[in-house]
């Protein structure tokens, strides 16, 4: 099930929230609510691998006890082992079913022989749940937080639907108290439902919209495109998959606030940024931030020279493409950014920021944009190639009709989406919302439900609704 | 409020929205408190109106889909619409059932019709010019856009066809294959937006075919009345106007010596709405078509079909001008094979391999042949060289618009006989 | 001591959880491997299911014609084509001589279902809708694809073959 889809929100979404709100917390029983329709929603998109979550959530579970157990009758060595074992094994499950397939593709070209194999389905989800149950096993071996000792508890934190297929990552520490306690009121469901719409309209009417005009320009041959048309297919690519799934970590925030958690940002206007390193601090801040603290870190971060610190940040960058799916273009993707970093921090360091800023933003943007074409080519040649017909190499030309039709009919949209990237319009949002005229805050409902009503309009329309981020 | 105020609110609300969390708090449920009645009143009206306006506009939606009888056939869209689908656990764990459920609520959601128009609107207003691969031109006109063929395909239907020539050589063999409304009425296109060149189509075919297919090129013919409506606006046909421009620019090749040019017209229906507006969701035109009857014909003729065998005196179909798709008025729609037979005594019988857009054009052919077979090779299963030498044939024609004939899956298997 | 045992009894439901898990994994690798109930068995079952009202069966030269298939490639071919031309009912049942045939048979029957929906686009929407309905489900070495009212029931019988 996704978010942005009829049955989600015209079905699925008030039964739940009806049957929550009713329920008193007494005796964790909105939690249980809460675990109940979490796998009722990833059973309906993965009615067999819900075993695997299931299974999955029991080891960490069991897990997290037995470590808390050896730590508090000091077997640190006891502890040690067991929270590599229990790492190990969640690593081996996210390994096997994403990797694979793509481990044994490569083997086989090297290889006289051919070993058979049947590619394996990838459990939506397993990338970001696996990532959340290790900082609950690795936070709670550091003493970071204590073993969630209620199965329901912790069965609710792994399987949570708002962030269960998309993230954001949300670290055990950052919502362990508020799976004991939290609080409803109609003014948090208020601004639930405000982040949910405002996810909705970037997911449904943004990244739908780009991702048409995007397909309809890969959808045409390299001799047919011209460096115009290039750039907008960049260009709408880079909207598409910002407001895909920045929109759907709204969405995600707000049903989060609407059962009454506070999740962490996940993205923070990312193109505003003046380098790439600040890029990377507002992208998908949560994948980042979980790789710097269980990865980067642990390997020694930035102590130990120069040498050791590059190492260690194209390993951290290598396993972040990785993440992303099991081909070659996401390694490089992951490679490319990892230099770039390693470049600005090393190489580069202030000369940046003595650039006049709109050159820094150029600078950024143009690179992320690059990133774009690597990370979303069916392979490394068509990257490179399109790369090429972006420069003018092998299109036609540099203007050319075709390339002004898609700009006249993607305009609007296109500036709408590219002012939405900086916070020009969101800065605004509360001097209406939080004003003290009434009918101020009016109008700001008043817009939402705008947004709400024509989303639903796409919705029903949906004939094109796939979901970027499925893959990961 | 202050500027000082406002600029601390909204601190504030940046912090909210960052997310962290604030523990203490975030456990009273209440951040604003500290910060004095003033806030503490501002922007609850907001997040209460967003609350219950939320939940009522789905509670309503909800219910009212729920309420509503289910229907069966969507008119706009020509489409049978889902129902509730069977409960059963292999269906839960192959995923069918939750699919089913997912289709049923959307297609039986409340006013769907209207959330369609509503959200295609939207598109016109911010210049979205393509709908589902449907084209809209200047002048409403609605134009499909053709597919991108597979070219071996094409080629082992075209090598069927020279074989079949080569079979039958003692017969008059034709092909035309009319190019679509994107290539005819080129300049109704929104401005640049990319097309399929179908006169490279057409030359392409020509230069593959046997010496004795003549292939018959229209396309030039169409372009010159090209502003005269030889497309519906809202269908992937061409009207009968399009078929008599091409009939007489063909009517020589064919070997029809002095062609029939005038015609008594009748508008048969001006509430046409056709296919593409289907597709494209696009409502806000509707067509009219035209039936021409030639003048100074005396010809009648009886008709049967694969699916009606009963002989009837016209080629017409009026009950289909009540029914879902109008352009069934020719021929009540398609069959896998059409006989004609006419009171002509000119000892020419035709047999035309055809798709749809056929069935406006043989009205014109009636007054020349003695019979006319039509076969439709998507819906044909038996042998054509027994049907040809059955039926004495004299005349073949291959006619096809460029799209389906580019896309066709059915010609080399019903040519070959296998 | 009750505090050791409490420690293990954690670490041996964790190591029990831990080769549910290994099972389950080994399970779903090797689970495309079930018992061959045999051609005539699942053809008996899946016709019946379906009821076959509007279907005749259809000779071999039909299976070339409707998915480019050549029967002799295959273990056994089982068609039905539609009493009416102009219906879109039909049922292939395939049995296929080792699971690196079960592919093209799969692309072939999905290029036979495009085909259908484009002669059918616009022209009938009751074959378009059971053609959209319809059920293509493989198992073993057998595929099956049947277009009826009654598909789901026939893929029911299908997989219950093989229990």
């Amino acid at each position: 099930m996704i978010f942005s889809s009829v049955f989600f929100i015209f079905v699925f979404l008030p039964v739940v929230l009806a049957i929550y709100y009713v329920v008193p917390f007494k005796y964790q029983l909105k939690n249980l609510v809460l675990l109940l329709a979490s796998l009722v929603f990833y059973a309906w998109g993965e009615p067999v691998y819900v075993i695997l979550m299931l299974l999955s959530i029991g080891i960490n579970y069991v897990g997290g006890i037995e470590l808390e157990s050896y730590l508090q009758s000091g077997r640190e060595r006891n502890a040690k082992v067991a929270c590599i074992g229990i790492v190990a094994v969640n690593l081996a499950v996210l390994g096997f079913y994403k990797y694979y397939g793509f481990v044994l593709e490569n083997i086989n070209l090297i290889l006289p022989f051919k070993i058979p194999y049947h590619e394996l389905a990838l459990p939506i989800g397993i990338s970001f749940y696996t990532f959340q149950t290790l900082s609950y096993i690795i936070d709670d071996y550091r003493g970071k937080v204590k073993a969630q000792h209620n199965p329901i508890t912790f069965g609710a934190y792994v399987c949570m639907f708002p962030q269960l297929i998309a993230g954001p990552i949300v670290r055990y520490s950052d919502v362990e108290k508020q799976l004991m306690a939290r609080t409803l009121s109609w003014e948090k469901f208020g601004d639930g439902t405000m982040w949910f719409l405002r996810g909705l309209g970037k997911k449904v009417l943004l990244a739908n919209n780009m991702g048409s005009v995007f397909d309809a320009i890969m959808a045409l041959g390299a001799s047919d495109t011209s460096v115009l048309t290039a750039w907008i297919g960049c260009f709408t690519y880079t909207m598409q998959i910002y407001f895909d799934f920045g929109g759907y970590s709204d969405m995600a925030i707000g049903l989060g606030k609407m059962l009454g958690f506070d999740f962490v940002k996940n993205f923070d206007y990312p193109y505003t940024a003046k380098s790439i390193t600040e890029f990377w601090r507002r992208w998908h801040i949560s994948l980042g931030s979980w790789f710097k603290e269980y990865v980067y870190i642990p390997l020694g971060g930035n102590r130990g020279g120069t040498k050791k610190a590059v190492r260690n940040l194209l390993i951290v960058w290598c396993l972040t493409g990785l993440w992303h799916g099991a081909a070659w273009n996401f390694i490089f993707w992951g490679l490319y950014y990892g230099i770039i970093l390693c470049v600005e921090k090393y190489i580069l360091k202030e000369k940046l920021e003595k650039l006049p800023s709109v050159l820094q933003h150029v600078y950024t943007m143009l690179l992320v944009m690059l990133g774009w074409v690597l990370f979303s080519a069916p392979s490394l040649g068509r990257a490179f190639s399109y790369m090429g017909t972006m420069l003018g190499i092998g299109g036609s030309g540099v203007v050319d009709a075709t390339g002004l039709y898609f700009l006249s009919t993607s305009f609007v949209i296109g500036i709408i989406a590219a002012i939405l990237c900086t916070p020009l319009v969101y800065k605004r949002i509360p001097r209406i919302t939080r004003a003290r005229e009434w009918y101020r805050q009016v109008a700001g409902a008043v817009i939402y439900i705008a947004i709400f009503l024509v989303s639903t309009a796409y919705l029903v329309n949906a004939t094109y609704n796939p979901f970027l981020y499925f893959r990961f | 409020m202050s500027e000082k105020e406002l600029q601390e609110q909204q601190e504030q609300e940046e912090q909210h929205e960052q997310g962290r969390r604030r523990p203490k708090k975030q456990e009273h449920g209440r951040p604003e408190q500290k910060k004095g009645k003033k806030r503490k009143k501002g922007g609850r009206l907001f997040f209460r109106i967003m609350a219950v306006s939320f939940v009522c506009v789905i509670l309503f939606l909800t219910l009212g889909s729920a309420v509503l009888p289910d229907r069966e056939y969507s008119e706009e869209e020509k489409r049978v619409l889902s129902v509730f689908p069977k409960l059963s656990l292999g269906g839960i764990k192959e995923k069918d059932f939750m699919e089913d459920l997912e289709s049923y609520i959307s297609d039986q959601f409340m006013l769907r019709d209207a959330w369609i128009r509503f959200k295609v609107q939207c598109d016109l207003l911010v210049g979205k010019r393509e709908f589902n691969g449907v084209y809209l031109g200047k002048d409403k006109y609605l134009m499909q856009i053709p597919e991108e063929p597979d070219e071996k395909n094409v080629e082992r239907n075209l090598q069927a066809i020279n074989q079949f020539a080569e079979k039958n050589q003692e017969i008059r063999i034709r092909m035309m294959v009319v190019p679509n409304a994107v290539c005819v009425m080129e300049e109704y296109l929104p401005g640049g937006a990319p097309v399929r060149d179908q006169r490279k189509d057409a030359q392409e075919i020509q230069g593959q075919l046997a010496a004795n297919v003549v292939y018959i090129d229209v396309t030039d013919s169409l372009k010159a009345h090209a502003q005269e409506g030889l497309y519906y606006r809202t269908d992937h046909h061409w009207t009968s106007k399009g078929a008599r421009y091409a009939f007489e620019a063909a009517a020589e090749e064919l070997g029809i010596a002095n062609p029939i040019t005038d015609y008594e017209i009748y508008t048969v229906t001006n509430g046409f709405s056709g296919t593409l507006s289907s597709k494209s969701g696009y409502h806000k035109v509707k067509d009219s078509i035209e039936v021409y009857a030639p003048k100074q014909s005396e010809t009648k003729y009886l008709v049967t079909d694969s699916d009606n065998v009963k002989e009837r005196p016209t080629i017409y179909d009026r009950t289909a001008l009540d029914g879902k798709d109008q352009y069934q008025v020719f021929f009540g729609g398609n069959h896998a094979t059409v006989d004609v037979r006419t009171t002509n005594r000119t000892n020419r019988t035709l047999l035309i391999f055809k798709d749809s857009y056929a069935n406006c054009f043989v009205p014109f052919l009636l007054p020349y042949y003695d019979e006319i077979i039509m076969v439709d090779p998507r819906y044909y299963y038996d042998n054509v060289q027994m049907l040809i030498s059955n039926k004495k044939v004299t005349d073949v024609l291959f006619l096809y618009n460029m799209d389906t004939f580019l896309n066709d899956r059915s010609i080399a298997d019903v040519l070959s006989g296998e | 001591m009750r505090e050791k045992w409490s420690c293990h009894k954690w670490h041996y439901l964790r190591i029990g959880l831990v080769v549910l898990l290994a099972v389950f994994v080994l399970f779903d690798l090797w689970g495309g491997r079930v018992k061959d109930p045999g051609a005539e068995h699942v053809v008996e079952q899946v016709t019946k299911a379906a009821g076959m009202e509007g279907m005749t069966p259809a000779e071999a030269r039909m299976v070339k014609r409707f998915y480019g298939l050549n029967p002799g490639d295959y273990e056994s071919v089982v068609l039905y084509a539609p009493a009416d031309n102009m219906d879109a009912k039909e049922l292939l049942i395939v049995k296929v001589k080792d699971s690196t045939q079960r592919e093209e048979v799969e692309d072939a029957i999905a290029q036979r279902l495009d085909t259908q929906l484009k002669s059918f686009e616009g022209y009938g929407a009751e074959q378009t809708a059971l053609l959209e309905a319809h059920v293509l489900k493989s198992k073993g070495n057998y595929v099956v694809y049947i277009v009826h009212e009654h598909a789901q029931e026939a893929g029911a019988a299908f997989e219950k073959c093989f229990l």
